[in-house]
């Protein structure tokens, strides 16, 4: 453990700084700058009343959290995937296989892909619908503003804006004015630095140029967790594979720039993510080390064009083009049962789209608003391609030769009608329309009503409605009541996905609907005073055509499925198992949360509790990963210079699937269906020695608690049954800016 | 365990160490700083320590001591006091009453009665209760309302810059 530091010092750094601090605070209220300030500049400042802001999004038709550049920057978080573990309504598990590296479950419903991530209207999601990865890849530096919106919203979005939807709003360079930049050290042995510029020219030209890294190693998950049901046999051994050094890597890093020009607005982002794939994988079958890694590059270009503003009609038109690769890099390196042999097998997949988007907000009366507008997009989609004995050869363009896997009547996998061995591009085309109108017949009241209606040259037409009541009782109290709809596109993703090996193969399925799901909310926000602030909301899920692996159906006339890989364990190419992408079944999840928001004197406090209940009906089990209760807890004090924030995360114990291979009813474990959650505290404290430089010391998992999340495909064999979560991470930096 | 003790003593080390106040409350203390420059008390109030009262607890009484460390109205040394109860409340030249205290602005007016006393609130309708001025935010952004008859009823003058600024109620 020579990268972890202690406890003890983190500890004595904190209360150094804290006390230190004490006296240059005192010193700074007097210096009173603001008092020298005329009055008319004063009324042009904004000020950080909570409730005033709350006050905006609870006329929104949804339920909305905003999260400021301010709580950023009080609690530490580095990435997206931070802000998950102090956010109300959501499950989830941090150091997971490398496709997902963080599973997020928002009110219950499961899925990476099934939450829209935007950035400044950009989708970040590849389009072509593969698992969203949270890993250190998002830094939340660039943001001055995140805005989680709870809920289905395809009405608006279209494709997977199906649990919920996260708007990434990026910072300006008039809010920047110069440069930024860090340098950190984490404790697992990692680098972690940015620099950011930004800008305002004149009226007319705003710059915004930043560049980061991610660069070095993970939490050592073995080192903590040495139960053979964890990472035990990771820990023991010393053989071949082990010399090769048990790490997990991070290569991550992040480019973007934005300018605006006029009316025009360009921009350019580029992210490229590269880190471990073993964890939260079973370490009999996958090798622990350097090689096992998952990665992927997303980048985007787009211009947005503002073609009319006035207060009667916001005209905007934009054409992006963007592109998602998986790094050739990428493998399963699997080992046999000893762990004394393995070796990778390495996978590609690759997507690029053209987009246009024209979107009006128009202002006809006092009474009446309406939002629309009309998408297209053109998909280039190379779906993830076989297991494959060596990186993916780049030049030879977009094909992957199944040929191995042709029967002696010539089906690929033995799938009837399947005869191209060679897999190439799956393009297709998707257009959309989409109109939301906003009717105050009383002052009091606002009705909304939308629709968005989607045709996908491969899945065809899909409409998704949504409506919505907002009603302001009071000046305090405002209660809304609900209705959304939304889809998971079919995806090529999931269409073709394949794997083979010599105990199961997962074979394509182009027949696969939308899944989707209708939801209905009763939210209410009371403000108290200006200082404190209640939000509940009861809400349900249904689900339905719930997309998801499956056992592949018998075909016609029991036409036998082939695995070629069979016979390299004596078996029959014509037997083992066959699973597909398909849809399976429904689900639904309901729910209350409970949301207390308040500050007095310098603290700054959010306080949530969920309650969740559900069902796969499919299988009769509560919903798999999730907790009933849940509690988070965020609180900060600051000064001008000084800050101290801590989280506390509480979940009760986290239900299974009935085939998990501890908990389930088919497993050889307890079969109780749940295994036990944790609270585990964050916190977070900075110290600004003057206006160019701040120091920073966090800490994750401040009481270092074993804890574990469930783990995305937790069933499955190759899986663990729960992930192991890491323990104390701790980070240092320094934040300059000139 | 005994880390754990350690860093519990530290965190709440920090949070006693650390003196208290809120960005609402040092917006409400500057704008009442300017409001000693723009208001004309009656001759009789130019002498002496300028008093600013505040009624009940409230972060905006530490603001305003902070204040009154550094800056003076006009030539008069700013003192401010703090008001437990309604029949507290002494002479002063300014008297703030938090939103908390709302529910006493009728009893606070009616104690003041006959001193030339700029009165400030923090709420819904302060104006209409009689309140010279009343903070209101807007938009995310620190505004008042000002009440032209409440003010002179007080025998105060209200510079233009303040009527022009002011939503005037």
């Amino acid at each position: 453990m020579k990268h972890k530091v202690s406890i003890l010092s983190f500890a004595i750094l904190f209360f150094a700084i804290s006390n230190s601090v004490f006296a240059q605070i005192k010193d700074t209220l007097k210096q009173g700058d603001l008092y020298d300030m005329d009055l008319e500049t004063l009324m042009n400042i904004e000020v950080t009343t909570a409730s005033q802001k709350k006050q905006k999004i609870s006329d929104a038709p949804a339920t909305v959290i905003s999260l400021s550049a301010e709580q950023i920057e009080k609690y530490g978080w580095v990435d997206l995937k931070d802000i998950f573990k102090a956010l109300i309504g959501v499950d989830v598990s941090y150091d997971v296989q490398g496709e997902v590296k963080t599973l997020v479950t928002l009110r219950g419903v499961e899925g990476n892909q099934k939450i829209l991530i935007l950035q400044d209207g950009q989708r970040q999601n590849p389009i072509t619908g593969e698992r969203f990865i949270y890993a250190h890849n998002i830094p939340l530096y660039l943001y001055k503003r995140i805005e989680i919106v709870y809920g289905p919203a395809s009405a608006l979005y279209g494709a997977d804006a199906y649990a919920g939807v996260i708007n990434l709003i990026t910072k300006e360079g008039k809010d920047i004015d110069g440069i930024t930049g860090s340098v950190g050290y984490v404790s697992t042995n990692a680098l972690n630095a940015h620099i950011l510029f930004g800008k305002q020219i004149n009226e007319d030209i705003d710059v915004v140029i930043s560049g980061r890294i991610y660069n070095g190693e993970d939490y050592a998950l073995h080192e903590a967790y040495k139960d053979m049901n964890d990472y035990g046999s990771v820990s023991n051994y010393t053989g071949v594979l082990g010399d090769k050094s048990k790490k997990y890597p991070i290569k991550n890093w992040n480019f973007l720039t934005k300018v605006r020009y006029k009316k025009f607005t360009f921009g350019f982002d580029w992210q490229h993510e590269l880190e471990s794939n073993a964890p939260s994988c079973i370490p009999t079958n996958y090798a622990y080390i350097e090689n096992n890694i998952w990665g992927q590059d997303i980048r985007h270009f787009y211009v947005d064009y503002n073609i009319v503003k006035n207060k009667k009609l916001d005209l905007s038109a934009i054409a992006t083009v963007g592109d998602y690769t998986i790094n050739p890099a990428s493998n399963f390196y699997i080992t046999n049962t000893q762990l004394n042999n393995g070796g990778a097998s390495y996978k590609y997949g690759y997507s690029g789209y053209v987009s246009g988007l024209i979107k009006a907000n128009w202002t006809l009366s006092e009474k009446i608003s309406i939002i629309s507008g009309i998408s297209s997009d053109a998909v280039k989609s190379f779906p993830k391609t076989q297991n494959l004995s060596e990186p993916y050869h780049l030049d030879e363009g977009l094909a992957d030769n199944l040929s191995m896997y042709k029967d002696s009547n010539g089906y690929v996998f033995g799938l009837k009608g399947l005869t191209d061995t060679i897999f190439g591009e799956r393009n297709y085309q998707n257009f959309g329309g989409f109109v939301q109108a906003e009717y105050i017949p009383i002052e009091k009241l606002s009705v909304i009503i939308g629709a968005r209606y989607d045709y996908n040259t491969i899945f065809e037409g899909t409409f998704n409605p949504r409506a919505g009541l907002v009603y302001r009782a009071t000046r305090k109290i405002t209660v809304k009541a609900l209705y959304g709809t939304a889809y998971i596109q079919p995806s090529n993703y999931y269409r073709w996905e394949n794997w083979a090996n010599p105990y199961a193969m997962h074979i394509p399925n182009e027949d696969i609907k939308p899944e989707k799901l209708q939801s209905l909310e009763l939210n209410a926000n009371y403000f108290i005073n200006k200082n404190i602030s209640l939000r509940t909301s009861i809400f349900r899920n249904d689900m339905t055509d719930i997309i998801r692996p499956m056992p592949a159906n018998s075909q016609e006339g029991d036409y036998p499925y082939y695995n070629a890989l069979r016979t390299s364990i004596g078996e029959s190419p014509n037997s083992g198992f066959v699973e597909i992408n398909g849809n399976l079944g429904k689900m639904y999840s309901q729910g209350v949360e409970i949301d207390l928001n308040f500050q007095f004197f310098s603290f700054l406090s959010s306080l949530g509790y969920t309650y969740l209940e559900g069902e796969d009906l499919e299988n009769n089990t509560n919903l798999p990963k999730t907790s009933q209760h849940k509690v988070n807890w965020n609180i900060s004090y600051s000064t001008k210079k000084f800050n101290v924030a801590l989280s506390t995360r509480y979940y009760s114990d986290v239900n299974t699937t009935n085939t998990n291979s501890m908990y389930g009813n088919t497993g050889s474990g307890d079969k109780s269906l749940k295994f036990t959650g944790a609270t585990i505290f964050y916190a977070n404290t900075y110290y600004k020695l003057n206006k160019n430089i701040k120091i920073q010391a966090s800490c994750d998992n401040v009481f270092n608690t074993k804890h574990y999340g469930g783990a995305p495909y937790g069933e499955s064999i190759w899986i663990q049954a729960k992930a192991p979560q890491a323990l104390r991470k701790v980070l240092f930096g320094v934040t300059f800016n000139f | 365990m005994k880390k754990i003790i350690i860093v519990l003593i530290c965190v709440i080390a920090s949070f006693i160490n650390v003196q208290a106040q809120t960005s609402n409350a040092k917006m409400q203390s500057v704008f009442i700083y300017n409001f000693t420059k723009l208001v004309n008390w009656p001759t009789a109030y130019q002498s002496g320590n300028f008093v600013i009262g505040v009624l009940g607890n409230s972060p905006i009484v530490t603001e305003l001591e902070n204040m009154a460390t550094t800056k003076k109205a006009g030539s008069q040394t700013i003192v401010i006091e703090k008001y437990t109860s309604v029949d507290a409340i002494k002479k002063c030249h300014i008297l703030v009453i938090p939103e908390s205290q709302s529910s006493k602005i009728a009893a606070a007016i009616g104690k003041i009665n006959g001193n030339n006393t700029l009165i400030v609130t923090d709420t819904d309708g302060g104006t209409k209760k009689g309140a010279a001025i009343n903070f209101v935010v807007v938009d995310s952004k620190q505004k008042f309302e000002l009440s032209e008859s409440n003010t002179t009823n007080k025998g105060l003058k209200v510079g233009a810059e303040l009527i022009k600024l002011a939503i005037v109620k």
